[in-house]
């Protein structure tokens, strides 16, 4: 679907991938809709994008109220004229043993991320079949796939929305509603803020385990499945090697992750206090695309090893064959 | 070339509507209406032309250009009616309308369900000629207006084709050879002036003339040298004589 002309609502706009995939949107010439709790951090980004010469409302709700988002979906029909796409981005996290974190936060999580998913779908599909056309893009995660300990209500939900979009897209071609795409997007570890705001009783800082993507980059794949939708899209190309071992070899896979994440996701050195983050209430951090974890410049620094290497193999070879 | 000097997005008709606008802020407006598969784009001549006197508008209708539509093809009452909630929504009643070929019939059949809506009207090329009401009859006559119109006129209209599609073309189009204009022409109670190039086969002048001669206030007019899509090829003399109706 072109994304010129589009209305597009994101959730989760405030920060991290919601952010970066509202300026990639707006950029393309889509109109915008900014869902999040923090209205400041909506205003701001709505400047930034009029700046732009873009057009985009702010719509501050948290998407756990399913009133809330169905006020959102009519006020952008009512202002903007329609509805093309929907970004299902908003979610928490929590880092705790399993014992120790408080049943409620866990609860909380699962509402956000897999009844906030619910509540898009519910009431932006109807108005897309109505239209004939439009795509859901429901942002999920590799931990759909690849399991990780400390996380169990993020990997849960992550796994969840998976199973909501792949239903939804049968159910949807049965109703014979074509021009309806429901689609997946699972990111690998991503420089964003989302780290910091988290919930954590483990007592350890929670660091982005490597390789860092930037959600720049996400947005990128965002735009893609809109233009071109696809069932699911990896993003990282370390998640699209972790999601086959996974496949192949799972219960090695599950060991090896383990123990990165014991190793480099929890930081070992650097404590941290007990937090439940922002579950309950929005963080205070400045509302920002990256989370100061380097996606970028560690991207870059990536390729140009691989390409050190590549070059480095080839020169050796060059040699031998002399 | 674009004579527009900008945008706007209305919501309405269900849809976001994309109008390509030019000219001052409060003048007088001016709406043009497009015809079969094309867009505000063929309408940059006439919108510069008119820019100096005129807040020159030309709404993409639902379905074509940049304005998305429905699933299904809008007939000419669908197309009509989302005219007049656009025309509603942006509050440019009784303004001077103007139409190119199909566009015209999309203004007469306004002037059956909103007549409060209607200004003066321009009815430049009006189609569909009542003998010649068939698919072939009008294909055939398209193609001998193609060596009349200017060469630029071609990537502009492909453009537009492609954006509103095979389909929506083909059904637009049996829509509006299966609409009856000579019937509620004479519904159009506000100033109107049929305008006709005078080397256009699309809409020979016995046609043009039972036209003119249908609306209550009609006159004809004809433009020497041109064909049918005059907003395109002859925007002065076109802008010429819609100046004298704006009030």
């Amino acid at each position: 679907m072109r994304i010129r002309d589009s209305v597009a609502v994101v959730t989760g706009a405030s920060s991290g991938i919601g952010r970066a995939t509202a300026l990639r949107l707006a950029s393309s010439g889509a109109a915008l809709v900014l869902v999040a709790r923090r209205e400041d951090a909506l205003r701001d980004l709505a400047r930034e994008i009029e700046q732009a010469g873009g057009r985009a409302l702010v719509a501050p709700a948290d998407v756990a109220d399913f009133d809330a988002v169905e006020r959102i979906v009519r006020r952008a029909v009512d202002e903007l004229g329609r509805l093309d796409v929907w970004v299902n981005d908003a979610a928490l996290t929590a880092f705790a043993p399993f014992q120790e974190i408080p049943l409620e936060d866990f609860r909380r999580i699962l509402d956000v991320n897999v009844m906030g998913y619910v509540h898009g779908a519910r009431a932006a599909l109807p108005y897309m079949r109505d239209q004939g056309g439009g795509v859901l893009v429901n942002v999920s995660s590799i931990v759909s796939e690849v399991p990780q300990p400390y996380t169990h209500a993020y990997c849960m939900s992550k796994a969840a929305i998976r199973m909501l979009s792949a239903s939804l897209r049968q159910e949807l071609r049965l109703d014979g509603a074509r021009g309806v795409k429901v689609c997946t997007v699972m990111p690998a570890t991503i420089d964003t803020p989302l780290f910091e705001q988290a919930a954590n009783y483990t007592g350890r800082k929670a660091k982005a385990m490597p390789p860092v993507y930037s959600a720049e980059r996400v947005a990128r794949a965002i735009a893609n499945v809109i233009r071109f939708p696809r069932r699911e899209v990896v993003v990282g190309p370390m998640g699209r090697n972790l999601m086959i071992q996974r496949k192949l070899a799972p219960g090695i896979t599950e060991r090896l992750v383990a123990s990165q994440v014991d190793r480099s996701h929890l930081s070992r050195t650097e404590p941290a206090p007990a937090t439940n983050g922002n579950l309950f209430e929005p963080a205070y951090l400045p509302a920002s695309v990256a989370g100061g974890w380097h996606g970028k410049r560690r991207t870059a620094f990536r390729r140009a090893a691989a390409a050190g290497l590549v070059g480095a193999g080839v020169a050796t070879a060059v040699r031998q064959r002399r | 070339m674009n004579g527009f000097t900008g945008g706007e997005h209305t919501a309405a008709a269900g849809t976001r509507v994309y109008a390509g606008v030019a000219g001052p802020r409060g003048a007088a407006p001016v709406v043009c209406v497009h015809g079969l598969g094309c867009s505000h784009r063929y309408f940059a001549p006439l919108a510069d032309a008119l820019a100096d006197v005129a807040r020159v508008a030309a709404p993409d209708l639902p379905g074509f250009g940049r304005t998305r539509g429905p699933h299904r093809t809008l007939d000419v009452r669908g197309l009509s009616f989302a005219l007049a909630d656009w025309l509603e929504a942006t509050d440019r009643r009784e303004c001077v309308l103007v139409g190119n070929s199909n566009g015209c019939q999309i203004i007469v059949d306004l002037a059956l369900h909103s007549p409060e809506l209607l200004g003066p009207v321009v009815l430049q090329g009006p189609t569909c000629d009542r003998r010649a009401r068939s698919a072939r009859q009008q294909g055939a006559r398209l193609f001998a207006d193609q060596p009349w119109e200017r060469p630029s006129l071609g990537p502009v209209v492909l453009r537009d084709w492609a954006a509103c599609g095979p389909r929506r073309y083909a059904e637009t189009f049996a829509y509006m050879l299966g609409d009856p204009i000579e019937r509620k022409l004479r519904y159009v109670h506000t100033p109107a002036v049929v305008v006709r190039g005078e080397r256009d086969p699309v809409v020979p002048r016995a046609w043009a003339e039972e036209v003119a001669a249908g609306l209550p206030h009609g006159r004809l007019e004809e433009v020497p040298r041109r064909a049918h899509t005059l907003n395109w090829s002859a925007p002065r003399q076109l802008a010429s004589i819609v100046r004298p109706l704006l009030a």
